[in-house]
């Protein structure tokens, strides 16, 4: 009988583990990517893997330039959309500088530049895992995890202004993130490093959390680690919460 | 008991005691996953209009979009309120031409206990222009500076004046709002306002000599 439970525990494991039950469980749309990445670097190199297009007749122009229009039409669509919501959103840029652009109705109001670690390659896969196989420009932000962060005001200082203005000093407090991740629903992940010497935030085993990524990358996850100026974290961090719309520039 | 019953009675805790620790690997490297925003969804699986097939369509509806796009961006110099680091900028594009510390709407509510009026203090979002610009700008307090102090509020509009507390200079970008200076200088950077944007008397000269009224004013 022992031996009949244990068995079946094994074999739930082992099915928790097997790629079609751990796709649904990181509800990932387009599985763990690791079988996408190839075919989305493919599609860029490729041009007949052009989006299809909206009527036929006149003759195609040559492949590769109508593939790039193409694309760059999407992603122009995607955000005269978002510009039109009036609500700010985020744009990815990685060529030259790479930096995270805010924008709101179309106009850049503030410019993130990040230092990435990995060089292009993890650029490239940043990049190909947010396209994905169905070669998307917009995405939603998920999920945000801080893990380690600072009070930006001392709480003596915001206990005597509370009481000035009649207000709770928590309300006034803004936290400093020194570590804060961004993930999307395509096992994307971006890591945010800031120039702050914070804690753990409450209920954050730094352990754990070290361990999941460690664990988590041979399940495909792609993670990409920036490090950022301190104000502009904080900005980046305040902005996107779960359905935060961010748009990857095409190279 | 023989060596073979054993053996299975070692083997029995064993299997179980892997099948608990692979469980609980599997539930803190993977834990469930937080519940789908719909808005996560919808900017997912978003469709756009595809690219005509036909080549000059093509490169008509291309050039369309792109000027579409680009229209939107101010032509001007621009203010941006970033009210998450509490950071005013003057933006020609994609430069910065002045960058200051300012306070911003504190987020806190006030509600009077007498007639059940209730006031969020939030910065408002949005684009904005310039109405108007003032030199020794006067506050008229308003009814919740009053209720915030205990007070009751005046009848008679003389007494709702203050003559100092919004330094030398103010933009109003509309509703009552207004980019002004502050007594309190040594909180720039804190959310701590009613709404209004703080600046540093020197930051707000700079800025109120680069601005026309019809400045445009964005505030995220």
């Amino acid at each position: 009988m022992l031996l009949a439970i244990a068995a079946i525990g094994l074999a739930a494991v082992a099915a928790m583990f097997s790629p079609p039950v751990a796709k649904f469980w990181r509800q990932g749309e387009e599985g763990t990517g690791h079988e996408q990445v190839p075919a989305a670097r493919q599609a860029s190199a490729e041009p007949t893997a052009a989006p299809p297009a909206k009527s036929a007749g006149a003759p195609a122009r040559p492949g590769a330039e109508r593939y790039r229009d193409a694309a760059e039409y999407q992603y122009l669509q995607a955000e005269l959309q978002l510009a039109a919501t009036g609500k700010p959103y985020a744009v990815f840029i990685w060529e030259t500088q790479p930096r995270a652009e805010v924008r709101l109705k179309g106009a850049t109001v503030a410019a993130l530049p990040m230092r990435v670690e990995g060089g292009e390659e993890a650029v490239r896969r940043f990049r190909d895992r947010f396209r994905g196989p169905q070669r998307r420009v917009l995405r939603g932000i998920l999920q945000k995890y801080l893990y380690m962060a600072q009070d930006q005001t001392p709480d003596s200082v915001l206990t005597i202004v509370g009481n000035v203005l009649n207000m709770d000093p928590e309300v006034l407090q803004r936290h400093l993130p020194e570590w804060f991740e961004l993930k999307w629903r395509n096992d994307l992940v971006l890591e945010v490093r800031a120039d702050v010497k914070g804690k753990p935030v409450e209920g954050v085993d730094l352990r754990i959390v070290r361990l999941q990524q460690t664990l988590r990358r041979p399940f495909g996850e792609v993670r990409l680690r920036v490090h950022m100026d301190r104000a502009d974290a904080l900005t980046l961090y305040r902005l996107a919460g779960p359905g935060f719309p961010t748009l990857s520039r095409l190279p | 008991m023989n060596r073979r019953a054993r053996v299975g009675l070692l083997l029995v805790p064993l299997l179980i005691l892997l099948a608990v620790a692979g469980v609980a690997v599997r539930l803190l490297v993977f834990p469930p996953p937080p519940p789908l925003a719909p808005e996560v969804i919808s900017l997912d699986t978003a469709e756009f209009p595809l690219l005509s097939e036909d080549p000059r369509k093509a490169k008509k509806e291309l050039e369309q979009a792109r000027r579409a796009l680009a229209k939107l961006i101010p032509k001007g110099e621009y203010i941006v309120i970033n009210t998450h680091a509490n950071i005013a900028q003057m933006r020609l594009g994609e430069k910065v031409l002045l960058q200051g510390v300012c306070s911003t709407g504190s987020g806190g509510a006030l509600t009077d206990s007498l007639t059940g009026q209730k006031w969020i203090f939030n910065t408002p979002h949005g684009v904005f222009r310039i109405q108007n610009k003032l030199k020794d700008p006067i506050w008229r307090k308003p009814d919740w500076a009053f209720v915030e102090e205990g007070e009751r509020p005046p009848r008679d509009v003389s007494e709702r004046f203050d003559f100092n507390v919004m330094g030398d200079y103010a933009m109003g970008f509309g509703d009552g709002y207004f980019i002004h200076g502050t007594i309190y200088e040594r909180l720039l950077g804190i959310s701590v306002t009613h709404g209004c944007v703080r600046l540093g008397s020197d930051d707000l000269k700079k800025f109120y000599d680069r601005t026309k009224p019809g400045t445009p004013v964005y505030i995220f």
